[in-house]
């Protein structure tokens, strides 16, 4: 496991350990702040996916330390990481499929509330001999930007019919994934026209959620239907603020073999290429080349800038969530001071 | 950080998903490759650390046999914790930079057989400084660039001013030089021999140099996995780091002696009529640039998308997968994938036999 910073707090934060993950705090604070306020007004809430970054403390900003909001997750193993840390409201997105998760959603519930997300009739099946009173269900819609969700609308009715007339489990409304602003329109429409299905059978959806969790906040609300009741979302605490990053990884440079290279100590076990290569910010004419499992390889033009061993490189995720994955702890900044090491409980919680 | 152990006897059918698993009598058999292949060679195996990150492992080859008794690390925490799990003889094959590090290294020296890399002077320098300072002796080795365009000298000259200067210092111990290297794509034993000699020839060019300046050179580490049978038999090559050859991946598939070893157990957890969902995404598999594992033995599978904590498969004719069902995921890249996790699961004649954690796990100072 790795061992977090061997530096004291109040420590500069360029003198950290490399490489680490470090987040600015009074900047993760802002865009809390803005995220919410940019709701208020409508009948939407903002639902946090924690599972992006699996730490309370920032779940905690995110929630305002109420325990009782809803907060999303990815599986199972993530929930029960928020539940050990005093969170009440419980949304997974995975359903529960297997012995193994079945059980884990009988502890969960015995502590939590849990919303679990289901598409077909095999889900609800593993949820026939429960009875539980802190359990709900939420129904997925395929839209185009996304295939998995109950396939038809003849499905979607007997599952709800199912659910509302012979288990005991609350039906708590439809769910959507939009993976891409390009395809929010089409998820909008796919919700609401089933919705639109459900009620001319009789049934409503007391929520109706889209989630938008790999995409910028401001484009998933834009244009956001007043019948969506809740927009999940993960990315908003680290968004950029003008040019200033909220979440960076600290590198530093190890060799300089040849004029416009350098060779840094942060690879992909540190920083997440799957979506991407990082954007090095306090260097605007360099990029990274290439990056192999522990190191980096950065380009510059020599005769513009000059990089020497040991010089602090800060690399912007292309994805927060796939860098927070690779990291045990991380490290919130003050006025570039060392403020607090944070654990990320959640990682690692693939079950 | 994450804490599933299954039960020691379970069968495989009772692992929850996603878990990484070893099949231990294809790592053993990898294992046994290596022991065969060095038994008469006065070169060996020095285990690369960084695939595996699990000392006990590690030590599953050195007692198999054809390795020096040590291992290769490529961070000072890694190092570490590769001590602390009793292993003594350790090559760091990067620069350490920074003086924190620098005094961890020279500390770390005083508890075991502690070697590093350098490819310049003021590295050299500050190393020999720290570890003055502290009491302890660290050995170098001058890092060569064969061909990757990363670290490393790119002279044999520069080899030469670095020995001298390493043999001039006080607190440092000069060994020799190291060299990695890497083929692209799919390699036949020809190019593997024709490639890794050219390479490794290279870092024995900067090897004689220094010798002609009367300094001895008693270390050449070269080579890894593609070219584990190349490097003994090309004289003057004494260790050879390999690393991916335990567990393997699909990318080294070319390696027919090695198995396939380290793989993901998943579960279906949804599908459509063209399409499944299994509960293992990018988090728990890592996909560099968009790199796709495979399906062990669904060769109609073929990953389409993968998400945080899911991917979708497509499937090639007639849809006959059910939720519930579970399949093994092969690895597009190895040691990406091993850093994600906290335990490997060592699974026998589809039993549950041992479940090792992964200490060395996020170890990226």
């Amino acid at each position: 496991m790795e061992r977090p910073t061997s530096k004291p707090i109040g420590h500069h934060y360029l003198e950290l350990d490399t490489p680490t993950m470090v987040i600015n705090t009074d900047l993760l604070k802002s865009n809390i702040k803005n995220a919410q306020s940019s709701l208020n007004g409508t009948s939407c809430k903002l639902i946090p996916n924690v599972g992006t970054h699996g730490t309370a403390e920032i779940a905690r900003y995110q929630t305002n330390s109420d325990h009782d909001l809803p907060v999303f997750v990815d599986t199972f193993q993530q929930a029960q990481s928020f539940v050990n840390h005093g969170f009440k409201n419980i949304i997974i997105e995975s359903p529960p499929v297997g012995v193994g998760k079945v059980e884990s959603l009988h502890r969960l519930v015995s502590t939590a509330h849990i919303t679990v997300s289901l598409s077909s009739l095999a889900h609800l099946n593993f949820l026939k001999h429960l009875s539980m009173e802190n359990l709900s269900v939420l129904l997925r819609i395929p839209n185009k930007s996304d295939s998995v969700g109950i396939g038809t609308h003849q499905e979607l009715i007997e599952l709800v019919k199912l659910l509302v007339e012979h288990f005991k489990i609350y039906w708590k409304g439809l769910i959507t994934v939009s993976k891409g602003s390009d395809s929010l329109e089409e998820s909008f429409k796919g919700i609401l026209s089933a919705e639109g299905l459900l009620q001319s059978h009789s049934f409503t959806s007391n929520e109706l959620l889209i989630n938008t969790s790999n995409q910028p906040l401001s484009k998933a609300q834009s244009n956001l239907p007043p019948e969506i009741t809740g927009l999940i979302s993960g990315n908003y605490p680290f968004e950029v603020n003008g040019s200033v990053s909220t979440c960076s990884v600290v590198s530093t440079v190890m060799s300089t073999p040849e004029p416009g290279r350098a060779y840094i100590d942060c690879g992909q076990k540190a920083i997440s290429i799957d979506r991407g290569v990082p954007f090095v910010v306090n260097y605007e004419n360099a990029v990274i080349e290439k990056m192999s499992a522990e190191h980096g390889y950065l380009v510059f033009d020599a005769v513009e800038m000059n990089l020497k061993i040991g010089d602090k490189i800060l690399l912007r995720p292309a994805n927060y969530s796939d860098t927070f994955n690779l990291y045990d702890f991380v490290n919130l900044i003050k006025n570039d001071r060392l403020e607090s090491v944070i654990e990320t409980a959640a990682r690692g919680a693939f079950k | 950080m994450q804490t599933y152990r299954p039960n020691l006897g379970a069968t495989i059918d009772l692992i929850e998903t996603p878990s990484l698993l070893i099949d231990l009598e294809s790592m053993e058999s990898n294992f046994s490759v290596i022991a065969e292949t060095y038994s008469n060679t006065t070169c060996k195996m020095r285990q690369h650390a960084k695939n595996i990150k699990c000392p006990d492992i590690l030590w599953r080859q050195i007692e198999i046999g054809g390795t020096l008794n040590g291992v290769c690390t490529a961070k000072i925490s890694e190092a570490e914790v590769m001590v602390e799990g009793g292993i003594r003889d350790i090559l760091v094959t990067s620069e350490i930079v920074g003086e924190d590090k620098q005094k961890r290294l020279a500390y770390l020296a005083k508890r075991a057989d502690v070697k590093v890399c350098i490819d310049n002077k003021a590295n050299l320098n500050a190393l020999s400084f720290v570890a003055q300072e502290i009491g302890s002796e660290i050995g170098v080795l001058i890092e060569v660039d064969t061909s990757m365009g990363r670290a490393g000298i790119r002279t044999p000259e520069q080899g030469v001013e670095l020995a001298k200067l390493a043999e001039s210092l006080a607190s440092v111990k000069f060994l020799g030089v190291m060299s990695h290297q890497t083929v692209d794509g799919f390699a036949d034993k020809e190019t593997r021999f024709i490639e890794g000699k050219r390479y490794i020839d290279k870092c024995l060019e900067v090897k004689n140099a220094i010798e002609d300046h009367g300094i001895e050179v008693a270390i050449v580490s070269s080579g890894e996995t593609f070219s584990y049978d190349v490097a003994p038999q090309i004289e003057g090559v004494t260790e050879v780091e390999g690393g991916t050859y335990a567990l393997m991946s699909g990318p080294t598939k070319y390696m027919e002696e090695f198995s396939l070893a380290g793989k993901v157990l998943t579960t279906v957890i949804d599908m459509t009529e063209s399409e499944i969902v299994i509960d293992a995404g990018l988090r728990c598999l890592g996909g560099p640039l968009g790199s796709t594992p495979t399906i062990e033995g669904q060769d109609n599978l073929g990953f389409s998308e993968m998400q945080d904590s899911y991917s979708v498969l497509t499937v090639e004719g007639k849809n006959i997968f059910e939720i519930g069902q579970t399949m093994l995921i092969c690895t597009s890249q190895q040691d990406i994938l091993v850093n994600r996790w906290d335990n490997f699961i060592g699974v026998r004649d589809g039993v549950v036999e041992v479940v090792w954690d992964i200490p060395a796990r996020g170890c990226h100072h």
